[in-house]
């Protein structure tokens, strides 16, 4: 199994998947369902008609428009219909055009105010009940300040809170690095619908076998953790994106690795090196102090933490079995952690990298399925353990807010790209791709001004 | 006497000759050249040739050393047993044996240790390595090494930037139980950032799980 060439790994791919494709044609001929565990649910129809505007405001609904339009697609909680174009959409609400096109949301939206100052007015309508469930005049900044698009995507994520009761993904952005050479690397950033790509370092333009690792934004989006080689031993360090200011989080030892924000934001967790081997250990950030070890692992490594969203336990990658799985620990009652990936007795395991979703209820991590890394999610006490994809190589994923949307870099498509994938219906969808962009990290929700 | 007479005549036409030239214009110099180069004697051709000789010799051992500082140690190496065929007895050649002998040694603690995949134990064929590498840093023990620790391709990025510390501390904790100070070495683990060699096969992979020495310091040599 180990020797196996790729091509023939892909054939093989294609066969399994083969039968899968007419499915997802079906139903979305943009986009590939991956995956074995999905199954088509319900998805309540939406309408978003278009954009109204006022004067010369025409361009700007319409980018307003397809910003929006966008963003409901990708929150992956609607099945969007299109207005046919000889649809009489003026005038009073009719709701029973939109039910006879399987509508439950309408989405209406209107421009106003001054092209310097608009103002966007939302309304969501219940279809089925025939009532206005939710309106709202949302103020946006001038369209031609940096903040515009991420706005919008506010507006985008509270349609969708009106009609789900929790809110998108849109306003988020996605830190990740990316081989600008085949030899040197530096950190990006991009909004999560894949625009507004901004560099962070710049470490390659000094040093052509550059290596940063493993960005962690800010639960405010303010900052990024993140690992760099560029005194020559992996040191931990932390980027004011608003200032630019660059510091030392953990230079200690052999190596400061996989540096995660706490939930609150206060602490950092990484990995550095204890006795020849390496443990985890929480700082404080404000002021920089208090280092104190978290882990006591009496052989092997302990890495790659990732905090439950109440901040009390950790998934962690550790190998007392001899092979990295991942563990459940709780950080207060202390205790032996609990494995949780799979571990069969005589069998090589390799579990990897966790995350665990914001909703608490998901750990989300890598491992070896036939040589091949493949995405998996899991309950955190090791139940209903899910294979996420099939198709490639898939790494490092990390969970949106709303804790069914995955990031990871892979392969699904026969080449590296960044992959958003909604977890309930297997939607896929690439974030970047042509670049060799690894270790990515969602963010939280970005606060007005991010 | 008429014989006589006629060369008379001819000293005296001579001598008229002569006369009338100190009233002329010198003539031209010969060429600088002719007069100053001496009139080559079997010595000073030696001498020339001798310092040809050096001065090929010299480039040549500049060459190597440049070859040694970029680190092309079999350059070097046929540089300088060619210093030592061609130009015996030169500066270049009488010092191309310490270089030699040393390039042997640097070749020695140069080699590579490989590993099997996701383990950081020191194999068989490793520890001969090390024990060659051993026999030689004990005649160098100034010499400072930089052990790199690498993995790869198909383990995890981050999980990798740990194996490969350990495979580096492994390295270290084996050459220290041959008897050798852990002051001659640092560590660093590049997990699998610095592939050797490409491909998606078992024996790019074992060449990618290594160990690299990297001496930091050749004047202790």
């Amino acid at each position: 199994m180990m020797g196996r060439k790729p091509a023939t790994w892909g054939l093989m791919v294609v066969a399994l998947t083969a039968s899968l494709a007419g499915v997802a044609r079906a139903q979305d001929p943009g986009d590939v369902r991956v995956g074995i565990t999905y199954t088509p649910g319900y998805l309540p129809g939406l309408v978003m008609t278009p954009v109204e505007s006022q004067g010369a405001m025409g361009d700007l609904a319409a980018r307003v428009d397809s910003v929006l339009r966008r963003d409901l697609d990708y929150a992956d909680r609607f099945q969007i219909i299109p207005v046919p174009d000889d649809l009489p959409i003026e005038g009073p609400v009719n709701y029973g055009l939109w039910n006879q096109l399987g509508a439950v949301w309408l989405v209406v939206s209107e421009l106003t105010g001054t092209p310097d100052l608009p103002v966007l007015r939302v309304s969501l309508h219940d279809v089925v009940f025939s009532e206005l469930k939710e309106v709202k005049a949302f103020s946006l900044p001038r369209p031609t300040d940096s903040g515009f698009r991420m706005e919008l995507h506010r507006v985008s994520d509270e349609v969708v809170k009106w009609a789900t009761g929790e809110p998108g993904i849109a306003a988020t952005r996605i830190v990740f690095r990316r081989m600008v050479t085949p030899t040197a690397s530096d950190l990006f950033l991009i909004d999560s619908d894949g625009y507004g790509l901004r560099r962070l370092t710049h470490e390659a333009a000094t040093d052509d076998s550059s290596i940063v690792l493993s960005p962690e934004l800010s639960p405010n989006g303010r900052y990024v953790a993140y690992v760099s080689y560029r005194t020559g031993k992996p040191v931990v360090y932390e980027l004011d994106l608003v200032t630019g200011a660059d510091r030392t989080i953990s230079d200690i030892g052999k190596i400061n690795i996989t540096p995660v924000y706490s939930p609150d934001g206060r602490r950092i967790l990484f990995g550095r090196t204890q006795d020849d081997h390496t443990e985890l250990f929480e700082v404080q950030r404000d002021p920089l102090c208090c280092t104190r070890r978290v882990t006591y692992t009496s052989t092997g490594e302990t890495l790659g933490g990732a905090y439950s969203p109440d901040g009390r336990q950790l998934a962690i990658t550790s190998t007392p079995l001899g092979n990295p799985q991942i563990y459940v620990m709780d950080l207060q009652r202390g205790g032996d952690p609990s494995i949780v990936s799979r571990y069969v007795f005589g069998e090589r395991g390799y579990a990897t990298s966790p995350d665990w979703s914001p909703r608490g209820d998901r750990i989300a991590y890598h491992t070896w399925v036939d040589s091949w890394f493949q995405i998996v999610t899991v309950n955190p006490n090791g139940t209903d353990r899910r294979v996420m994809t099939s198709r490639g190589s898939n790494e490092d994923p990390s969970w949106a807010p709303d804790g069914r949307h995955l990031v990871f870099a892979g392969t699904l498509r026969g080449y590296y790209a960044l992959w958003v994938l909604d977890t309930v219906s297997g939607r896929l969808r690439s974030v970047t791709v042509n670049n060799v962009d690894q270790l990515p990290h969602w963010s939280d929700p970005l606060a007005p001004g991010s | 006497m008429r014989l006589n007479g006629r060369i008379a005549a001819l000293l005296v036409l001579l001598a008229v000759g002569v006369a009338a030239c100190g009233g002329n214009p010198a003539p031209e110099p010969p060429p600088v050249v002719a007069e100053t180069v001496p009139q080559p004697d079997a010595d000073s051709l030696a001498a020339v040739r001798a310092a040809e000789r050096a001065a090929a010799a010299a480039r040549l051992c500049n060459e190597a050393a440049a070859a040694m500082a970029a680190g092309d140690y079999d350059r070097a190496r046929s540089l300088y047993q060619q210093a030592q065929r061609d130009y015996a007895g030169t500066d270049c050649a009488n010092t191309a044996g310490g270089q030699l002998a040393m390039i042997d040694a640097v070749m020695v603690i140069r080699e590579r240790v490989h590993f099997d995949f996701d383990k950081s134990n020191i194999r068989d064929d490793a520890a001969a390595v090390l024990q060659a590498k051993a026999d030689v840093l004990r005649k160098y023990p100034n010499v400072k090494l930089t052990i790199e620790g690498h993995c790869d391709e198909r383990g995890s990025i981050e999980y990798n930037q740990a194996l490969g510390q350990r495979r580096a501390d492994n390295t270290v904790r084996y050459l220290v139980s041959l008897g050798l100070s852990a002051d001659m070495f640092n560590t660093v683990s590049y997990g699998k950032e610095r592939p050797i060699a490409q491909g998606s096969n078992e024996d790019a992979w074992q060449a990618n799980r290594r160990a690299e020495f990297v001496i930091e310091n050749m004047g202790a040599l």
